[in-house]
């Protein structure tokens, strides 16, 4: 858990009263929307197709029970009772009123949430890895640097006008759960061979329309330089990176127009020149870290090993294949990672009633010392949950509805708001989720098809991630009618891969059966234990598209 | 045959809205006033978005709808979502005011 300084609460206080001032010159007149829209977009709102929506930020996608609180009490108070949370690891509040958000925005000031950083041309909410703190694979707790990064570049005057939005992701393993090489800036910290901690950089990642795999910008940056070796990355693209095509402004474009040793010059001739203009990182993260409380494990032999619970599971039996499924081993023995998916049948992935995150943040409270996490893949973790309470943690999940045994798996889909909410979306991505999720919702289909992501987009922005998906659906609208391209080839792991469209989108009638096709093909093509990304990456796409098109 | 509806979002609520012309605007998609005359209904635009700087809208346009059973149908899907509501979450359904199908 991280302790805010009250400093921190206080300024976020000042700011929902300043983004009151804002709102009351909107309505009363004296801002005009093309003044008055910049200053929303800076506290994450923005107009959608039905309201106004509020994207809050959850950095590093960490939350506490407290701040879950908050989150449904907002929901219940000014929305209609539900938040959806996004791939960036955020939340949005799909149904508000103006008047109402700087009085939400001073509600959640109370608890150090905010909506800075979620939108605009500035450096974004930091994301990280959902289980840090928690894996046993990480060399260290990721979040400290997470947070040196969201202190370092909340409100960086030199970084809050850039060309484009700016999103830096960290990790701590090389099994890559925060997608770091489809982020402008990918930090992964690893060890040299004396052992000491630092950190390999990735640049000129992304997804959206020009999506692109990050390259490495530098094997080893000592602790001490982060910030310098960030900033001086940052004023280099700000420099240097287009602004006469906002789709054009990304460091991405600057990498491939540059060249990545043209452009990793250029940052290191910066860095020698400025380095010294930032105090160390190093002491900065020191100070950091002392926010950050490890919790307080009860030692192995009190409570049952991981290899007790996990094996000999009968996945027939509910609570089994829960366990089987959802939880993943701790870094601590006798604790567990609670995967909880907000996947069920039927349900808009991401979404959560307000109910639901009320009950969540007394079962984290109980079980996992009050701590939440938020993944890109839109679900939601418990990560320090003890063996003797899974079964107790498991019960009050089912109550809920929030014990779907799928994560991974097929139904675990990925999907942005598309065209149902977002004033962007060339095409709806939400029903075309729900029913590929019932279509494959008997457990023994998932169990026989494995791991494998579905990731559908709403339209060429890629907020959905399809590029990435294992099995990608892009939805775009011809004639009038929406149709759905597939993208076969993606990976957001640590071989992270952009995939590639198969050919002629299908309709909406069609995109299910289409996707039952890939599946039928790769059942038939897969060797012994083979996943599907592995059967893809072995076979290529041919022998899906012939199956695709031959028949259709 | 296209006919035209100036819509908005309602600056305060941020709610779909529909020009009326003398009843100025209303969120009840079969209260809007229609034009068949696209001359007209650029007219009536520009009268409309008088209401943008007066702050009682945000985004002004015209819409293409056909009529159908003596009513209007909006043929895009984005404008048949705005007048519906989100065709996920029934419960936030606007059917019950307008009736118009989403595709």
């Amino acid at each position: 858990m991280i302790t805010h300084d009250p400093k921190e609460t206080d300024f976020y206080k000042a700011r929902s009263q300043q983004f009151k001032q804002q709102v009351t010159h909107r309505i009363e007149g004296h801002l005009t929307e093309d003044e008055f829209k910049p200053l929303r977009l800076m506290n994450g709102l923005y107009l959608e197709l039905h309201a106004y929506m509020l994207r809050v930020g959850i950095p590093y996608g960490t939350l506490s029970s407290q701040q879950l609180h908050a989150l449904a009490n907002v929901a219940d108070k000014f929305d209609r009772g539900y938040g959806h949370f996004t791939t960036r690891q955020n939340i949005q509040l799909n149904w508000l009123e103006l008047g109402h958000t700087a009085e939400i925005l001073a509600e959640l000031a109370e608890v150090n949430l905010h909506a800075i950083q979620t939108s605009g041309n500035c450096i974004r909410s930091v994301t990280s890895d959902p289980y840090a703190g928690a894996a046993p694979d990480e060399v260290t707790d990721p979040r400290p640097t997470a947070e040196l990064i969201r202190q370092w570049a909340t409100l960086h005057p030199e970084f809050s006008f850039l060309g484009r939005k700016f999103k830096i992701a960290v990790t701590a393993t090389v099994h890559d759960r925060a997608a770091i090489k489809v982020h402008d800036i990918g930090v992964q910290i690893v060890t040299d061979e004396q052992g000491t901690l630092g950190y390999k950089i990735f640049v000129g990642g992304g997804l959206g329309r020009t999506p692109m795999v990050g390259k490495t910008l530098a094997e080893f940056v000592a602790q001490n330089d982060l910030l310098a070796y960030l900033e001086a990355s940052l004023r280099i693209y700000n420099r240097f990176g287009r602004r006469d095509n906002k789709y054009k402004a990304r460091i991405k474009i600057l990498t491939k127009e540059l060249g990545i040793d043209q452009l990793r010059d250029a940052i290191e001739k910066e860095f020698a020149r400025s380095r010294d203009e930032l105090p160390d990182s190093r002491d900065w993260l020191s100070n950091v870290e002392t926010l950050f409380s490890t919790p307080t494990f009860e030692q192995r032999g009190v409570i049952a090993s991981w290899d007790d619970t996990k094996e000999g599971q009968d996945t027939a039996d509910p609570f089994s294949r829960w366990i089987k499924k959802n939880v993943l081993r701790h870094k601590q023995d006798g604790y567990h990672i609670v995967n909880i998916p907000l996947k069920g049948i039927d349900k808009a992935p991401g979404d959560i009633t307000s109910s639901q995150m009320h009950t969540l943040a007394d079962l984290a409270e109980q079980y996992s010392f009050a701590d939440i996490r938020v993944t890109k893949e839109q679900n939601l973790v418990l990560p320090h949950v003890k063996t003797s309470d899974l079964y107790a943690l498991w019960k009050v999940l089912s109550h809920i509805h929030l014990a779907e045994a799928n994560y991974g798996l097929i139904t675990d889909i990925v999907s942005c708001p598309g065209m149902d909410y977002c004033a962007l979306a060339t095409a709806r991505s939400i029903p075309v989720a729900q029913r590929l999720t019932a279509h494959f919702s008997a457990p023994e289909i998932q169990d026989e098809i494995g791991k494998l992501s579905i990731k559908i987009s709403g339209c060429i922005n890629a907020c959905g991630h399809h590029h990435v998906g294992h099995i990608g659906i892009l939805g775009l609208e011809k004639h009038g009618k929406e149709y759905y391209q597939i993208v076969l080839g993606g990976n957001d792991g640590e071989s992270t891969s952009i995939g590639k469209v198969t050919g002629p989108g299908f309709s909406s009638d069609e995109i299910v059966d289409a996707v039952q096709t890939i599946i039928d093909t790769y059942k038939i093509l897969r060797l012994d234990g083979e996943l599907f990304s592995e059967t893809q990456a072995r076979i290529g796409a041919k022998p899906f598209k012939e199956a695709l098109y031959d028949t259709h | 045959m296209l006919a035209h509806i100036v819509t908005a979002n309602n600056l305060t609520t941020g709610e779909v809205v529909f020009y009326a012309t003398a009843h100025g605007w209303t969120n009840r998609f079969h209260k809007a006033q229609i034009f068949n005359n696209l001359t007209e209904a650029e007219a009536l635009l520009a009268q409309a978005q008088i209401d943008e700087t007066n702050n009682l809208v945000v985004g002004a346009y015209l819409i293409d709808v056909t009529i159908e059973n003596n009513r209007p149908v909006p043929v895009s899907l984005r404008e048949k979502l705005r007048v519906n509501g989100p065709s996920i979450h029934p419960q936030f359904h606007k059917q019950s005011h307008d009736g118009v199908k989403a595709a």
